[in-house]
């Protein structure tokens, strides 16, 4: 407490003494802290920007954090990335090579390499950074891709790719390895051989798609019929030397393969040939050439080109559309056989049957003009003419109608029409549904074959939907019984989005990316259906057969365009990277600027204050000389 | 003349030289004392015969500038208000913090936003939101921190009133006192000198407490006023101070000036006649510490209160109120339909709308479910402009109400028809062509953590009830909220609440659109305040960030407690300046003190001359005659 009867300190002299030593004291405090003050009243009238870019700084430095952390996952799915490229290119390499020799198990080196690629792939496909699996997609705890193990062999509840390839493949060839193709036994007529599909609508087996001939004198009836067919007469006229009979197939990769065989009156028939019946001009009464043994010998030779078809290039392309029923997510949605309104005999609907009227080719009942169809939610109206976006004449065709779909689908695979069966093609097959606003529509759809509606897929993956698999006709919805092999969120909306972060206010990058995107999934789905493949080591068609499945490896693997390649992902996330360094580029210099102004409202210049505290002691010394000397100065020392 | 009368007239020399001897040496000697006054002997000569005279001391006169006085006490007064303001004000910067450290506002709610950033990049990481949900409690927890010491130095201002109105009592009581015995006594009188010493010390300590208006009548009476004209002396009567306290108050506890409502200590001065005055109520001191503590009380410290109570109630319902843009009705009349289903008390419906002169003016319908607030009270030219009504009396009472409210707004309220739900309100114009019905949208508290809506109740009031603004008769929710502000005990339980915001469907993980929305509604979203926290006005009330409106309201805190010290600097300055022109007059210079013991030592030296030299005198003449 201040002692009042002492006047000394309520003078101005004493004030001001007071004052320069509480200033004293609050710049040493300065000093010590380099701050002007302790409290936001001291730091001065600017205090108010220093809040403001104290939030900044504090955004900015969120922002770094955000921007290193992100790095540190794109880095690490770039490294991924570009392993898988390397996986790529070593499974190329090998399945390009001619060496077909295999082993005890069935495959080949290159087949060997690719199996244990396959497990490295998923393991980089599981790569995690902190807690986080960067292929999973939003799913960012779940673990990316199943184990390699489980997905080639399965698990004990649920098949592997190995069982689907093997159901697959049963289903392909048929009971009698002919790849489902029927040789009418016997012939029809002595003179001519019939092939013929076994079921009608059945996704498996060998494709009849065109068949040709240069047989002199012959007469091909077909593709045509339900189930297809085509037959060849040689109407009693035995073919020449060198005439062709050519017949195309398609596979259910979606390959097509021809087999030619020429008529040939050399002795041993060479391969691919059948022989001319020559007759026997040595014995009396000479025989004459007889076409009804010719037409024997190419039903022979049918027989023999089909079956090595079936067991080299068909069970090939069953192993790889195993591969895709197992891995890709894509489905069809197959219509009944239709036919038009031609009369008396209606055909089969075709890319050219038009939608409406009546026509003779034309579907009946057709669309009327008010009609709409809803694709994926997507709303398909039919006008009367001048259509534009999504719309369609009524008087368009079939194949209008499936391209429109097709668009609204974005599928990468068209949709086919083939002897009155619509084939409605999506990568999706879970978001595929096609419905038909009136009852017009309903009943125009039933017309093209789709009598239940909405019009659906069989969800993948796609299994033999029954057994013995051999006789099986139909592909169904097998994810109760097989491996998933993506585990990661597959939502709507591009990978990339599935993990964005803000870098800066306005900036945000994506940087996310999912095992089951296209480039991806088709790598894995070759490397572990050419890894997984076996054949017999000893068997007649064994080395064809790999040598076929090579070729298509080969293919798969390579990038081809349009379509999403593993440095496609890359870019992106480059992209990304850019984007954040030139963000960071920014907040560098915003956050030199905004510490600046903190500085300038809050810190104290060390210089400064030393210099105050100086003139400070100088006038401090002073008061106090001052006031001693002004206290001498009194009467009472002279008395 | 006689011998005698020489001997006579250096005897009284004598006794005036020791008179003036013993003044002197008082002075000296209460040169230090304060309040002491020095003092001047009135000597005077009286006639004695024919020759000469002899002197008499009478008594005393005080060297004393009155006007200085007068001047010094009003000066004291101010100095006494401006040193309290400054120095609670000063203690209320250190409630703020420190700068850039941690424990303040700022950075707390920097960190939180920092960290609902952090959420969105790691897309839901468990450990995020754990780190999410603590820097949200340490955001509640500052804001109560804050709140308690203001509150603290409101109780402290508190108590300084009761300590004050004593101290005033004794001055009051002392100089009632000392009028009374100065009623016999002569203004000259020594001892009525030393008594005046002591009464205007009493009256320069009252004046540090109050601002007075003194006044000094023939007898020597002091009556004393304060500048509104209460007496606070007269004669020998004080009036008293009495303060009753209210103990600890809270930021509920408000000055009303109807004493049952009231929640702080009263104040009042009962007069000599014994009627009483509420001192707060009647403004009956402008100056002076008590005047101080009354405004710092009362007001600033409310105001103080006011903003952080302002930011905690604008970060919940930011967070937690879901706006929903009204159905356009294509009209005529053309205007919107606004469901008011679901709406909590204090939620609110807000509609824009262009007058008759083409202004552009707001309405907002508050849900006020209590009739004892209503109506609610609006500036003049609010704008925004609040009305109460209760959202579930039916569509058309509420109607009916709004447009008794509204009378010259060319707006047309009604139940909106079917197939509008029961409780859709419509708002049109009046179909005169004179109002245009901009925009109506309602909002909402949200109070589900999983509504499949961005919005939650993150922060609530005290941990379960939610904060809605409600208004009530005994006052708006957001009056201290931020002591009580907490987050969700929900919340705190279960933190994946942060990014899960449905649960059927799941929010699937990854989802960052609640973290998103968080960040962005107390970063980027503007939003209004309340007029009441010292920042805008009732017609253009002050609209920004919460980090724009901290900012704003952390300045006008930082300058208010600038300006204040400087006042009181300043005001020093001059007190002391007054003091030292008064003291130049009245306090004791030792220096005129000494010159004046060498005269009366002289003097006293020549008149025992006088008298020795008549004793030798009178010598001469007896030997002459024996």
């Amino acid at each position: 407490m201040s002692i009042s009867s002492i006047n000394y300190g309520s003078s101005v002299l004493g004030a001001q003494i007071r004052n320069i030593n509480q200033q004293l004291t609050d710049l040493s405090t300065q000093l010590s802290t380099g701050k002007l003050s302790q409290n936001y009243s001291g730091m001065g009238t600017n205090e108010g920007f220093a809040i403001a870019s104290r939030a900044q700084l504090s955004n900015i430095a969120a922002y770094t954090d955000t921007i290193t952390n992100v790095n540190v996952n794109i880095n690490l799915a770039n490294t991924a990335l570009q392993s898988l490229t390397t996986i790529r290119n070593t499974v190329q390499t090998g399945s390009a090579t001619s060496s077909q020799d295999l082993n005890v198990n069935g495959q080949t080196v290159a087949q060997n390499t690719a199996a244990a690629q396959f497990g490295s792939m998923v393991g980089v496909l599981n790569t995690q950074s902190g807690n986080r699996y960067l292929f999973s997609g939003t799913a960012y705890n779940t673990q990316s891709v199943a184990n390699a193990g489980d997905i080639i062999n399965g698990t004990t509840t649920q098949a592997g790719l190995k069982t689907v390839m093997a159901e697959r493949q049963a289903a392909d060839l048929g009971a009698n390895g002919m790849g489902r193709l029927v040789l009418a036994t016997p012939q029809p007529t002595p003179s001519s051989v019939q092939v013929s599909e076994d079921v009608a609508g059945s996704p498996f087996g060998l494709k009849i798609a065109a068949v040709s001939s240069t047989l002199t004198g012959a007469t091909v009836t077909g593709p045509s019929g339900s189930p297809v067919s085509f037959s060849v007469d040689l109407n009693g006229v035995n073919p020449k030397n060198g005439d062709k009979l050519s017949v195309q197939f398609t596979l259910p990769d979606g390959s097509t393969e021809q087999i030619d065989l020429t008529a040939s009156s050399a002795t041993p028939t060479p391969v691919g040939s059948f022989a001319i019946d020559p007759g026997n001009p040595n014995v009396v009464p000479v025989v004459p050439p007889d076409p009804n043994i010719t037409a024997s010998n190419l039903n022979t030779a049918l027989n023999t080109a089909i079956k090595k078809l079936a067991n080299t290039s068909l069970v090939a392309a069953s192993a790889v559309a195993a591969g895709d029923n197992f891995f890709n997510t894509d489905g069809s949605a197959i219509g009944a056989n239709k036919t038009n309104q031609a009369t008396p005999t209606p055909a089969p609907i075709s890319g050219t049957t038009a939608l409406s009227g009546t026509a003779p080719d034309s579907i009946s009942p057709g669309f009327s003009v008010g009609d709409t169809i809803t694709v994926n939610g997507t709303t398909l109206s039919f006008v009367a003419s001048g259509a534009t976006g999504n719309q369609i004449n009524v008087t368009d065709s079939i194949q209008t109608l499936m391209s429109k779909i097709d668009s609204i689908t974005g599928t990468s695979r068209s949709s086919t029409i083939r002897v009155g069966s619509i084939t409605i093609n999506t990568d999706d097959a879970a978001s595929l549904s096609i419905s038909g606003s009136s009852p017009g529509a309903t009943a125009a759809l039933g017309a093209l074959g789709f009598s239940s509606t909405p019009i659906t897929a069989a969800q993948p993956p796609l299994r033999v939907g029954s057994s013995p698999a051999s006789s099986a006709t139909t592909l169904v919805n097998g994810s109760a019984t097989t491996v998933k092999w993506y585990t990661g969120n597959d939502g709507p909306g591009s990978a990339r989005s599935t993990a964005v972060a803000r870098v800066d206010d306005s900036v945000t990058v994506q940087y996310g990316a999912q095992a089951d995107e296209d480039a991806i999934r088709k790598q894995l789905q070759a490397i572990a259906v050419y890894g997984t493949f076996s054949t017999s080591p000893t068997g007649q068609y064994s080395g064809a057969t790999v040598a076929a499945l090579s070729l298509r490896t080969t293919q798969a693997l390579t990038p081809q365009p349009g379509q999403q390649k593993i440095e496609d992902i890359q870019t992106d996330i480059a992209m990304a990277q850019n984007t954040m360094k030139d963000a960071s580029t920014r907040q560098t210099q915003a956050k030199a600027q905004l510490q600046n102004i903190v500085d300038q409202a809050e810190s104290a210049s060390p210089d400064q204050v030393a210099s105050e505290i100086l003139s400070l002691q100088n006038a401090l010394q002073a008061s106090y000389q001052t006031t001693a000397n002004l206290a001498q100065l009194s009467l009472v020392k002279f008395l | 003349m006689g011998l005698s009368s020489a001997l006579a007239s250096a005897m009284s020399g004598l006794r005036a030289n020791q008179a003036a001897l013993s003044i002197v040496s008082s002075n000296v000697a209460n040169s230090q004392t304060p309040g002491y006054v020095a003092q001047t002997p009135n000597q005077i000569e009286v006639t004695t015969g024919d020759f000469g005279s002899t002197a008499k001391t009478t008594g005393v006169s005080r060297d004393i500038d009155s006007y200085v006085q007068n001047q010094l006490r009003t000066e004291t007064g101010g100095s006494g208000y401006a040193d309290q303001m400054a120095n609670i004000l000063k203690q209320l910067q250190n409630v703020y913090g420190t700068p850039g450290n941690s424990g303040t506002l700022e950075t707390a709610l920097n960190n939180f936003t920092s960290s609902l950033q952090a959420l969105s990049t790691s897309a839901g990481s468990s450990s995020a939101q754990t780190v999410a949900v603590s820097a949200a409690q340490a955001l509640a927890t500052q804001l109560n921190v804050t709140t308690k010491g203001i509150q603290s130095l409101r109780s402290n201002v508190e108590q300084d009133l009761g300590t004050s109105s004593q101290a005033a009592n004794a001055a009051l009581n002392q100089i009632a006192d000392i009028n009374t015995k100065l009623q016999g006594l002569a203004s000259t009188d020594p001892s009525a000198a030393t008594l005046m010493d002591q009464r205007d010390q009493a009256i320069n300590s009252l004046s540090k407490y109050v601002d007075v208006r003194v006044t000094t009548d023939g007898s020597n009476q002091t009556n004393i006023y304060t500048t509104t004209g209460i007496q606070l002396v007269g004669a020998g009567l004080a009036s008293q101070f009495s303060f009753t306290s209210a103990g600890a108050l809270g930021a509920t506890s408000l000055y009303n000036i109807d004493p049952a409502k009231s929640g702080v200590g009263a104040l009042t001065i009962k007069l000599p006649n014994g009627s009483s005055i509420d001192v707060a109520g009647n403004n009956v001191v402008s100056s002076g510490q008590i005047a101080a503590d009354l405004k710092l009380r009362d007001q600033t410290l409310v105001q103080a209160q006011n903003q952080v109570d302002q930011l905690a109630a604008t970060m919940s319902s930011a967070l937690s109120d879901k706006t929903t843009a009204g159905t356009p009705v294509s009209g005529p009349p053309t205007g919107f339909d606004i469901d008011l289903a679901g709406a909590q008390p204090g939620n609110t419906v807000n509609i824009t709308y262009t007058d008759s002169t083409n202004t552009q003016r707001q309405i907002t319908l508050v849900n006020v479910t209590d009739p004892a607030a209503l109506p609610l009270q609006n500036a003049t030219n609010a704008n925004p402009m609040q009305i109460g009504v209760n959202f579930s009396s039916g569509m058309g009472a509420i109607a009916s109400a709004l447009n008794t409210a509204l009378p010259g707004s060319h707006l047309s309220f009604s139940a909106a028809p079917s197939p509008a739900t029961a409780t859709t309100l419509r708002v049109t114009d009046d179909n005169s062509g004179l109002a245009k019905v901009n925009s109506a949208s309602s909002s909402k508290t949200i109070s589900s953590l999983t509504s499949g809506s961005p919005q939650l109740p993150l922060f609530t009031d005290g941990g379960q009830a939610l904060y809605t603004g409600a208004i009530t008769a005994s006052g708006s929710q957001m009056t201290g909220l931020a002591g009580r502000i907490a987050v969700n005990t929900q919340l705190s339980t279960d933190p994946t609440r942060l990014s899960v915001y449905s649960t059927s469907p799941v929010t699937p993980t990854g989802d960052t659109t609640r973290s998103d929305y968080l960040y962005s509604q107390l970063t980027n979203t503007v939003f209004s305040y309340s007029p009441q926290t010292g920042l805008g006005s009732a017609s253009q009330p002050f609209t920004g960030s919460v980090s724009n409106y901290l900012q704003q309201f952390l300045s006008v805190q930082a300058n208010a407690s600038t300006q204040a010290t400087a006042l009181q600097q300043g005001q020093s300055v001059v007190v002391s300046t007054l003091q030292a022109k008064f003291n130049s007059t009245s306090s004791v210079n030792l220096d005129s003190e000494m010159s004046n013991l060498i005269q009366l030592q002289n003097a006293y030296a020549a008149n025992a001359h006088v008298m020795s030299v008549v004793q030798s005198m009178m010598n001469t003449l007896i030997q002459a005659q024996g």
